[in-house]
């Protein structure tokens, strides 16, 4: 089986499965609710075909199984039970085990779980995979595989583009897909010399075989280099068995040279058994270059084609009405699926795009043709868009990860006997892919605290004349150019004292310190501290928080945690929302040529060294006091200090704090650069950017230093 | 080691009017000397930035990494700038980094064997930072071992005794 195609099951799958437990919660809550069981029906049904289709022999028994039992409840047969939304819920997870750990195959759960759930079908024993029209396995019958079917001989030849290793093609498994399929020789050869140029892998491979296999089969091999390959059909018969054909094919194989198709063609007519063969053959099957000779093109919708070619190839009856459910369910959410590396090389493409566009506007600027500067100026603006639209396809609704957290507050809270409702907000606030993919571990860890430490048992919390449901809010919200989350419970919340008798106990502050209780909870996120008064499955092992605290910082974000005693606990999260281009303003300090992210940026305003002088870190700016900061002092930037100094005053918190630069430059786009693990520890800047003349600008973390100087 | 016979290409350079060696496999480019963007409040031995096709790249003074005399400014006009991989073949260390040299001197064929230890009371250069020392001419050549110098892990252990 080609792993491509069973990457994209599992893919496939995997979404199913995530519907499937979005629907059983729902079903949970509505249990009459006939949308929600035809729903669950028909994951089930899809998954058992194409599960069948991949040789998954186990999850297509189950699936056919859990199938059966939502028959009868839409047949209104049986109702939906504790124990039916249960045992679905086990069937999630089995089947994610399964299908992601296949090797590490637990037979006896699974014949535990069939058990369980022949028990729940009632009287009837859970019937397996082949009667009538429920048969998974019916399609699987390969009609190629059946005897009598005629041998053919084909002639193959396989010469790869010269990229084809950087595609991740598995030569090999071509190759051994080759030998498999029929019986001959395959001949692996290198280009001449004076060929050597001509855009091809260095190697090619010519192979003369015999198989009893029908030429969709052979197609396939080829699905992923169709425009490499070109397959003749040299008879209807099996030549091999004549020995003149052998003889000129063993004189092939001992000569390095490319054999000529031609001549091959016409050896064979010669030796072909009978003349019928000769006639109809060569004209319609020679010099065909793929399985489409129509859709030539790029790889990827030739293979987008193969695969329903394919399945229509296998899939009968009632199968392919599943398909075109499917089908149809994509196009009700107008989405594609597209590999998350094209994403990436979009996203390096429109880097590039927007360097090389600031490269353009500075030559256009230098030289100052009318025409040329209409022209620059179309291009910024379709850059612009181009960038905002490559940006947003990036872009994920945090909706996305709100499953895994609505079950794990159902599985947990049950499992600790708590009530807990779990209500979110904003979850169509959209983040960076990336950051999506990487917050969902520490969002489970905080989820789980707030579960574990801060939701208190029942009878406490009528003691307290709480209601007897614990409440955990998760909320997300845009913020200028951040993306906010929060997770609040109604809770115990963090006792200060508490925190600070173990901080001491642990020697993270010393007795005699006197800490606020903003500074306590921030010791929460230090490693090794702990406050779990019994180390429980679920946390307290003192892992959580400092993990979750380093996953925040790689994502550029911020974490912080408020607390109010039997009021509850807030844990605030910000983020950048995309980690690749920003607007920002280019200033510069002495030599240094620094950015400002333009959506953190309030005003600017000019002030004189005078004034600096016995300002003492403060500035009268529009009848406000506002905290300064001189930007030369703190990057200990040396160069000649200008009498007259710009002010940019950026947001911070609820008021505003000016920066101190020589000269403000302008606008830029910032494709944000890493500056490597050198800087890793780098105080205040973050990243850098390489302007249109090629020189660097660094990125300044405000948030950083501001925040450093206020200690 | 084991092929006694078979000589490795080093690229040797001067610095402090000495002569010191890379091995030629970790040398991805020699680059003229161009304007370095200092990055402020950076460890002293790393020079700056500079924008090596497209990326950013950092530059080091080796001399106060392996604790040679850094007095002498570099030229800022017959400076260059060695751009070497280091560490290839572990993803976790792996780095590109560039390294500023006085000029460079001359690609030499060396056989291991040829290759001593450099002695423990040349006190001019750290000798954890070598691979060790060979003669050419009328001269001596010192190896560094880039791996030791350049590669992070390496550095924050080392930083840290």
């Amino acid at each position: 089986m080609l792993e491509q195609f069973k990457q994209k099951y599992l893919d496939e799958v995997n979404d199913l499965l995530n519907d499937l437990e979005g629907a059983m919660l729902e079903l949970e809550k509505n249990p009459s609710s006939q949308e929600v069981v035809n729903e669950v029906f028909r994951v089930m049904h899809t998954i058992k075909g194409t599960s069948g289709m991949y040789d998954f022999k186990t999850v297509e028994k189950i699936t056919h199984d859990v199938e059966s039992i939502y028959g009868k409840i839409r047949d209104n047969h049986l109702s939906v039970s504790k124990e039916v939304s249960a045992l679905t819920l086990e069937c999630i997870d089995l089947l994610r085990k399964l299908l992601n750990q296949p090797d590490d195959n637990d037979d006896e759960q699974v014949n535990d779980f069939l058990a369980q759930l022949a028990l729940l079908g009632g009287q009837e024993p859970a019937q397996s995979a082949g009667n009538g029209e429920e048969d998974g396995g019916g399609f699987l019958a390969d009609e190629a595989d059946k005897p009598g079917l005629k041998e053919a001989t084909y002639y193959v030849l396989f010469a790869p583009e010269a990229d084809i290793t950087g595609r991740g093609v598995n030569i090999k498994g071509i190759l051994a897909d080759i030998k498999n399929i029929g019986t001959g020789i395959t001949m692996t050869r290198s280009w001449p010399e004076q060929q050597a140029d001509n855009g091809k892998f260095y190697m090619y491979w010519e192979a003369i075989f015999s198989t009893s296999k029908a030429k969709a089969e052979l197609d396939e091999i080829f699905i992923f280099v169709p425009d490499e390959v070109e397959i003749t059909k040299l008879s209807d018969s099996n030549l091999f068995m004549n020995e003149d054909f052998v003889a000129q094919v063993t004189m092939y194989q001992s000569i390095e040279e490319q054999i000529d198709v031609n001549e091959l063609k016409a050896l064979a007519m010669m030796v072909a058994p009978q003349a019928e063969t000769a006639a109809p053959a060569p004209a319609s099957e020679t010099k065909e270059p793929g399985p489409d000779t129509a859709a030539k093109g790029t790889d990827a919708p030739q293979q987008h084609q193969a695969e329903p070619h394919k399945t229509d190839d296998k899939i009968s009856g009632e199968e392919k009405i599943i398909a075109k459910n499917i089908e149809a369910s994509d196009t009700k959410a107008s989405s594609i699926k597209v590999d998350s590396d094209k994403l990436d090389e979009l996203m390096n493409l429109v880097s590039e795009l927007v360097t090389t566009k600031a490269e353009l506007l500075l030559m256009a600027e230098k030289y100052d043709i009318p025409e040329l500067s209409t022209i620059c100026e179309k291009v910024d603006k379709l850059s612009n868009k181009f960038k905002d639209n490559a940006l947003s396809i990036r872009l994920v609704p945090i909706e996305s990860m709100m499953l895994r957290f609505q079950r794990l507050v159902r599985d947990l809270s049950k499992e600790l006997g708590k009530k807990i409702e779990f209500v979110t907000d904003g979850t169509d606030t959209e983040l960076d892919k990336t950051i999506i993919d990487n917050l969902a571990v520490p969002l489970m860890h905080i989820i789980r605290n707030s579960i574990d430490h801060g939701i208190e048992p029942v009878e406490r919390r009528r003691e307290l004349k709480k209601p007897d449901h614990g409440t955990i809010k998760f909320t997300a919200f845009y913020s200028g150019s951040n993306v906010f989350i929060q997770v609040q419970d109604d809770g115990a919340g963090m006792r200060p004292d508490y925190l600070r008798r173990k901080a001491i106990e642990k020697g993270f502050i010393k007795p005699g310190d006197n800490p606020t209780d903003r500074q306590l909870y921030d010791l929460v996120f230090l490693p090794g501290f702990s406050t779990a008064q019994k180390i429980t499955g679920i946390s307290g092992r003192g892992v959580g928080m400092d993990v979750v605290k380093q996953n925040i910082i790689k994502l550029r974000g911020e974490i912080e945690m408020d607390s109010e005693i039997d009021l509850g606990t807030i844990t605030t999260i910000k983020l950048p929302l995309t980690l690749s281009i920003v607007d920002a303003l280019l200033v510069s300090v002495g030599n240094t040529l620094l950015l400002i992210p333009v959506a953190i940026i309030d005003s600017c305003t000019q002030i004189t060294r005078n004034i600096l002088k016995d300002s003492k870190g403060r500035f009268i700016y529009e009848n406000e006091p506002t905290p300064i900061i001189d930007l030369r002092k703190e990057l200990e930037i040396s160069g000649e200090i200008p009498e007259e100094e710009n002010v940019v005053l950026v947001k911070y918190k609820d008021g505003r704090v000016g920066l101190i630069v020589d000269r403000i430059v302008g606008e830029h786009q910032a494709v944000l650069k890493s500056l490597g693990k050198y800087f890793a520890n780098q105080e205040y800047i973050s990243g850098g950017s390489i302007l249109g003349d090629g020189s660097i600008a660094l990125v300044l973390d405000t948030n950083k230093l501001i925040k450093q100087l206020e200690k | 080691m084991a092929n006694y016979s078979g000589a490795t290409p080093y690229l040797s350079f001067w610095l402090n009017d000495e002569l010191f060696a890379y091995k030629v496999e970790d040398v991805i480019e020699v680059l003229e000397m161009q304007k370095i963007t200092v990055v402020p409040k950076s460890q002293p031995y790393i020079m700056g930035v500079i924008n090596f096709r497209g990326e950013i790249l950092p530059v080091i003074d080796v001399r106060q990494k392996c604790g040679l005399d850094a007095g002498k400014v570099f030229d800022p006009v017959d400076s260059v700038i060695v751009v070497l991989e280091v560490c290839k073949d572990d993803p976790d260390y792996r780095i590109t980094v560039g390294s500023i040299v006085e000029r460079v001197s001359d690609v030499v064929q060396v056989k291991p064997i040829d290759i001593k230890p450099v002695p423990e009371f040349d006190t001019k250069i750290n000798a954890e930072y070598t691979e060790g020392i060979f003669s050419h001419g009328d001269r001596f050549i010192t190896i560094l071992d880039t791996t030791k110098i350049f590669s992070l892990g390496y550095t924050s252990s080392n930083n840290t005794k």
